[in-house]
């Protein structure tokens, strides 16, 4: 049960740390500053109108957004805001918002670092393979001279 | 090799152990066209190509375009195009998808170069459709805390990190055992795939005299073995299936054939039902719930509300709250309806919730479905003039979408109650098929429908309300 617990946890860690890193930022981002991009996101039916963050996120009615609210922006007042009754179809949508990302710096950094884990994994394949080539010749034999399936 | 399967033999004479086989449907392989192209060495090559040209631009765009999602073409063609297109590929082709996928095809160039070819470790054997669960839980959740549909970036990193693990598990691990036992998007397609339209079996006569020593499982000179460890002699569903149709050319008794089935009927054909697909089945809805609901005008208000009830201001915490409680919703009605069908049709909890779960897959794929009809739709020419942006076309547009809001309403409506009547039909299906009694069946069917409904209305009520744009 330990190895089951080690081998969701630790890829689960990881995967979490990482997800964290690369788009922690750019989310801190998002929900905190006006994306020049939320406010252009218009979807043909709201007034292109470029607008502090909290007027940003404002889709459809005009009503304005509390500044501040302590949960994930992207999902803010979406469609009508308060004032229009449920049911009214998805005719009043609100705009996602997007992240502007990490500096070109950290990018370069998180690729680089993509590229060597990629490299050091084929390189240590490469290695192993021609060590193990004599097992799998012989599992290659074994299948070609096991009887038939029953 | 994989857990046992939860259901034994049984002296018990109103039960049927073994459901009455699938009926053989017609071969399409008996259609030239069709069998040249599956024997041809251009499939899936043919698809592959492209696939990965596009994947390339993709992961190009998300990694170096612009920030805004509503601007980069990478999230416009992965999250309005590809990912809506997906679960109707799946019900119509099955798992089809998984054989042009890019990554599959990155783990077959890298097992050519440097691969080790290891045996798959027994955990994953066992465990592995477990890992893709808490996987997909994991990466929904991690969307939505961090945003990363909403970030190319975000989305940009989830490309590499499967990239990495592709690329360790082609190195060093037989076949494709990143799609069979890891990958989460494999898990849900294996999923979905059992709704198809098509499946690939092996004429059971033919390879009863067959000599060959499972070419179809193994390979032979020429052509590779099963990818995902299928031998299509036994084979009783579609889960495991990608329809590469390598074994359709190793076979040297032309033994396989590609039936036409009704959809979903697979479902009640299944002899052993395994509780961590089955229990994907229910997650999946829970899943398709809190996309739903984190889109709607309400979902500020919900969040509002367990924050005020909790006392909890973290955002991510109180969020990992509501979607702790949307997945455990359908998981605990499910378990729900399977205690109380328990208590009457004399099977264990457990037996019922793996055999019973997989009636609730039509109603995940037409929730699926219709959630990503509406990005499909309503923003699906914004997404389009977007990628048309790349080579210089002017991507203004007065609407974004191809459909008025009322059609796409009308599509859902129409969808969820089309998923709603297979998922009904389906645990009937199955309780027919497995019992012989009038009161036992009735029992069985009951709660399952009273789940069903409640999650089909639940659904309804959700596509009634505004929603959001994805980009």
């Amino acid at each position: 049960m330990h190895r089951v617990a080690r081998l969701i946890v630790v890829p689960g860690a990881g995967l979490l740390l990482a997800l964290g890193l690369a788009s922690g930022a750019g989310a801190d981002e998002r929900h905190a500053t006006p994306s020049p991009s939320a406010a252009t996101h218009d979807h043909g039916e709201h007034a292109v109108v470029p607008t502090p963050s909290a007027e940003a996120h404002d889709h459809g009615t005009g009503t304005t957004a509390p500044a501040g609210d302590d949960h994930d922006d992207s999902h803010d007042d979406h469609g009508t805001g308060t004032t229009e009754p449920a049911g009214g179809g998805h005719d009043d949508h609100g705009t996602s918002v997007a992240g502007t990302g990490p500096e070109p710096d950290t990018r370069l950094l998180v690729l680089s670092g993509f590229a060597a884990v990629n490299g050091l994994v084929l390189m240590v394949a490469s290695v192993q393979r021609s060590r193990t080539a004599g097992a799998r010749e012989r599992r290659r034999t074994a299948r070609a001279t096991a009887p038939p399936a029953v | 090799m994989t857990a046992p399967p939860l259901v034994e033999t049984t002296t018990d004479p109103d039960l049927d152990v073994v459901p009455p086989p699938a009926p053989a449907g017609y071969d399409l392989m008996q259609h030239r066209v069709v069998a040249r192209l599956l024997r041809s060495r251009w499939w899936p090559q043919v698809l592959q190509v492209p696939a990965a040209a596009v994947f390339g631009l993709v992961a190009y765009q998300l990694l170096t375009g612009p920030s805004s999602a509503h601007d980069n073409a990478g999230t416009a063609l992965m999250w309005v195009i590809w990912w809506p297109l997906l679960p109707i590929l799946f019900v119509v082709l099955g798992r089809v998808w998984c054989t042009i996928c890019p990554f599959g095809w990155l783990s077959d160039q890298v097992q050519r170069l440097v691969g080790v070819e290891r045996p798959v470790p027994r955990f994953l054997k066992r465990y592995g459709i477990w890992v893709i669960d808490a996987q997909f839980l994991l990466i929904t959740w991690a969307d939505h805390v961090w945003g990363v549909v909403a970030s190319p970036w975000g989305s940009g990193m989830v490309l590499l990190l499967l990239t990495t693990a592709v690329i360790a598990s082609g190195a060093f691990l037989q076949r494709r055992a990143f799609c069979r036992y890891l990958c989460f998007l494999g898990g849900l397609s294996g999923n979905y795939a059992r709704t198809g339209a098509v499946a690939l079996r092996a004429d059971p006569e033919i390879c009863a005299t067959c000599t060959s020593r499972a070419a179809c499982y193994n390979g032979t000179d020429t052509t590779s073995a099963c990818p995902l460890f299928t031998f299509p002699r036994t084979m009783e569903d579609s889960a495991d299936c990608n329809l590469c149709a390598s074994c359709i050319k190793s076979c040297p008794n032309d033994a396989i054939q590609i039936q036409v089935r009704p959809p979903s009927s697979e479902l009640w054909h299944l002899r052993t039902p395994r509780l961590e697909a089955s229990f994907l089945a229910a997650a999946i809805m829970g899943i398709v719930l809190i996309q739903n609901l984190t889109m709607l005008s309400v979902w500020p208000d919900v969040l509002d509300a367990i924050g005020r009830t909790t006392g909890i201001t973290a955002s991510a915490a109180v969020f990992t709250m509501a979607f702790a409680v949307a997945v455990a919703v359908p998981v605990g009605l499910v378990a729900l309806a399977s205690h109380w069908a328990a208590g009457r049709n004399l099977e264990s909890t457990v037996v019922n919730f793996a055999r019973f779960g997989f009636a609730l897959i039509p109603l995940d794929i037409a929730g699926h479905i219709a959630h990503n009809l509406f990005h499909l739709l309503s923003e699906g020419k914004a997404a389009v003039m977007t990628v048309l942006g790349l080579v210089g076309v002017d991507g203004s547009t007065t609407s974004p979408g191809v459909a008025s809001t009322g059609t796409i309403q009308v599509l859902q409506y129409a969808l969820i109650a089309l998923g709603t009547a297979a998922s009904l039909y389906a645990a009937r299906r199955m309780a027919h098929g497995r019992y012989r009694s009038a009161a036992r069946r009735r029992s069985t069917v009951l709660p399952y429908a009273a789940v069903i409904a409640v999650l089909a209305v639940l659904n309804a009520w959700m596509f009634a309300l505004p929603m959001a744009h994805r980009i």
